[in-house]
């Protein structure tokens, strides 16, 4: 069945491209609603053929927005493979990297994606982006730019570039860094701390707070939760896979190795993202988020001083397991904070300087997985090479899979707010549509890495019981 | 005060890297919007949902599908330079090399031999297939472009500078 498509929704400022249906039942309500993401783009398939080595350099166009993860799950994929184990230095420093990435991108969000509905919400929606944010708030936008430019400068630094990184090789890094740029790095980190949380205090949180009082209950469900942890603590780069239970108990911790066993995927016949589940479940409950709010469900404690404090503060507001939709917001920032402390840590230790050349990779027929936390959530890379080290199968789950199941169920519940007996609220559907999953922050590009169907840039159709469009 | 020059960012299939290579331009992409460039569509910063006829637009990643062939032949008259934006744009990039298999596979090995897949959900997704291209070519295939900037993605600075010329480009057309 194809879906026609009335009014092109304005559902921008997400990575990607995104349709939305809606179906009616007999009596004009809501029956179903399904997101529909509309890239294919084959990444699996033509990474094979590929030297092992070259998935380093392939993986990361999967996605503009977070290429960091992506180059780091694939060099981990490989050294889980190679049974290579990097020294603490080098370790350290792709965290360093990752959580650099973390902060560029949750900045981008929080200011200028999602920011846009936080910071200007009585503007026109047509009329909200990044002109109209920095027409308003030139000073503010200012500042983010100053905060990308240090994280993004310390990625180029190990990276050639922060968009596209060429950083990490099986067992090491390309370039170490010096003790001049390690002091340099520690000061610009801690001024971006200081303006981040200067900057969510005065403006961005009260703007959240007011938004969650304006859309309560927007989207919510009830899901499980999956993400690293280590020793209890948030992690980014390397630890155990915790997975939540809707009630907030450890349902279970798995090494990244053993991700088969937990994790599955479904294709969705109207969209080119499969979508992630826990089997064990069962399909519908086996549904599970990532991304920040995870990360914050699944640790017992921050680990750093600023995000401990914050999200102290989280769970007094939503309890063990937050389930709130637009909660994902506060825990982004939580997200971001937790970054940039553990930048700062890092790069206090001057044991980060010292750095040697890897030996070159010596390739046997292998397997490996890599897992790392991208800023969207839980990243897995895993591939199978022969003896000579080139790719013969490869498989990618990204966070956006994770939380394409999510994402439909809280459609239905928003779009139930705007549609009765056949009749719609259009401007209210749009509206909420955009805000609800603009709270997950999809990631079109990584969810459908695996051919890319282009089509408008976000729609919504509604369709009536027999699958014909609904007009009203 | 002279006019602002207008821009649109337009992305076909994409990773989106080279609009983040925009954004960090950081300041220098601040500064062009204070008082050189207006910035009128751009789907992954701002909600406007078309442009109109602008002065520069940059074309971003590949076409993929046959809507995308039909969009690109109908964008030529509606901007005075076209530019083809990064190496997708440019010579197809790392979405070419899908080109090195059948399309069939392409879709088999996501849908069908993925490990986690579960079983009885290995049905290839079909409720929005339209044609896909056979094959995946650089824009200029499809329409002219003046401009042919690559880079996976292009670096900041280099942008800066390439924006800069065709900004003065667009100005000096205007005396
Ligand atoms: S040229 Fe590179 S950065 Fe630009 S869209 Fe293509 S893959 Fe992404």
């Amino acid at each position: 069945m194809r879906t026609e498509k009335i009014n092109v929704a304005s559902i921008t400022r997400i990575e990607g491209k995104m349709n939305v249906s809606i179906n009616l039942d007999e009596e004009g309500n809501v029956a179903q609603a399904q997101a529909q993401l509309l890239e294919f783009r084959g990444f699996e398939a033509f990474l094979c053929g590929h030297h092992a080595s070259k998935a380093l350099l392939i993986t990361p166009r999967i996605c503009g927005v977070c290429p960091v993860p992506h180059h780091l799950a694939s060099v981990k994929a490989l050294e889980n493979g190679l049974g290579l184990e990097p020294p603490r230095p080098v370790a350290m420093l792709r965290e360093l990297m990752l959580a650099c990435e973390h902060v560029s991108d949750h900045l981008l969000h929080m200011f200028v994606l999602a920011g846009a509905d936080l910071l200007l919400p009585d503007l026109p929606l047509a009329q909200r982006g990044l002109p109209t944010i920095y027409a308003t708030y030139p000073q503010v936008l200012r500042q983010v730019v100053s905060m990308r430019n240090v994280t993004q400068t310390i990625i180029s630094a190990f990276g050639v570039q922060a968009v596209h990184p060429n950083a990490a090789v099986p067992g090491g890094l390309n370039k170490g860094m010096t003790e001049a740029e390690r002091q340099r790095f520690l000061k610009g980190v801690r001024q971006v701390k200081e303006t981040l949380l200067k900057l969510c205090d005065e403006l961005w949180f009260p703007r959240l707070r007011k938004a969650m009082q304006d859309y309560a209950g927007l989207g919510r469900l009830d899901t499980y939760f999956l993400a690293l942890v280590s020793d209890d603590r948030m992690a980014l780069y390397d630890g155990t896979v915790r997975i939540i239970d809707p009630g907030g108990s450890v349902a279970a911790d798995f090494p990244a190795g053993a991700y088969l066993d937990h994790i599955g995927e479904k294709n969705i016949n109207y969209s080119y993202a499969k979508a992630a589940c826990l089997p064990s479940a069962g399909a519908s409950d086996g549904m599970y988020r990532a991304g920040p709010m995870a990360r914050v469900n699944a640790a017992g404690v921050a680990g750093t001083e600023q995000a401990g404090r914050l999200m102290e503060k989280f769970r007094s507001g939503f309890g063990q397991v937050a389930q709130e939709t637009l909660a994902q917001h506060f825990a982004r920032y939580i997200s971001a904070v937790y970054a940039i402390e553990r930048a700062e840590q890092i790069l206090a230790d001057p044991g980060i300087t010292e750095w040697e050349p890897a030996a070159p990779a010596e390739y046997k027929a292998g397997e490996g997985v890599g897992i790392v936390e991208a800023p969207r959530g839980l990243l897995i890379h895993h591939f199978r090479w022969d003896d000579d080290g080139y790719i013969r199968a490869a498989n990618i789950i990204t966070p956006t899979n994770a939380n394409a199941g999510a994402i439909d169920f809280s459609l239905k519940q928003v779009a139930v707010r705007s549609i009765r007996s056949g009749q719609v609220d259009r401007e209210k559907l749009e509206h909420e549509v955009g805000i609800m999953i603009r709270a997950y922050d999809p990631c079109i590009s990584c969810a459908t890495h695996a051919l890319s169907m282009e089509e408008d840039l976000f729609g919504i159709n509604i369709l009536d019981a027999d699958g014909n469009l609904h007009r009203k | 005060m002279k006019r602002k020059a207008t821009l649109a960012i337009q992305d076909l299939c994409a990773c989106d890297g080279c609009e983040v290579a925009m954004a960090d331009m950081g300041h220098v992409l601040l500064d062009l919007l204070d008082d050189k460039v207006d910035l009128v569509y751009a789907p992954l910063f701002m909600s406007a949902r078309d442009y109109g006829e602008v002065d520069i637009l940059m074309l971003t990643g590949v076409a993929r599908t046959e809507e995308d062939i039909a969009d690109l032949r109908q964008v030529r008259q509606r901007a005075r330079y076209i530019v083809a934006f990064g190496s997708c744009a440019t010579f197809g990039g790392i979405p070419g090399l899908a080109n090195l298999h059948e399309q069939a596979t392409l879709l088999e090995t996501a849908y069908q031999n993925a490990p986690s897949l579960r079983t009885g959900e290995k049905t290839i997704p079909d409720e929005l297939l339209s044609a896909l291209t056979g094959e995946i070519l650089p824009i200029n295939a499809y329409v002219d472009v003046d401009f042919s900037l690559p880079g996976c993605p292009p670096p900041p600075r280099l942008l800066a500078d390439f924006l800069e010329r065709v900004l003065k480009q667009v100005t000096l057309k205007e005396k």
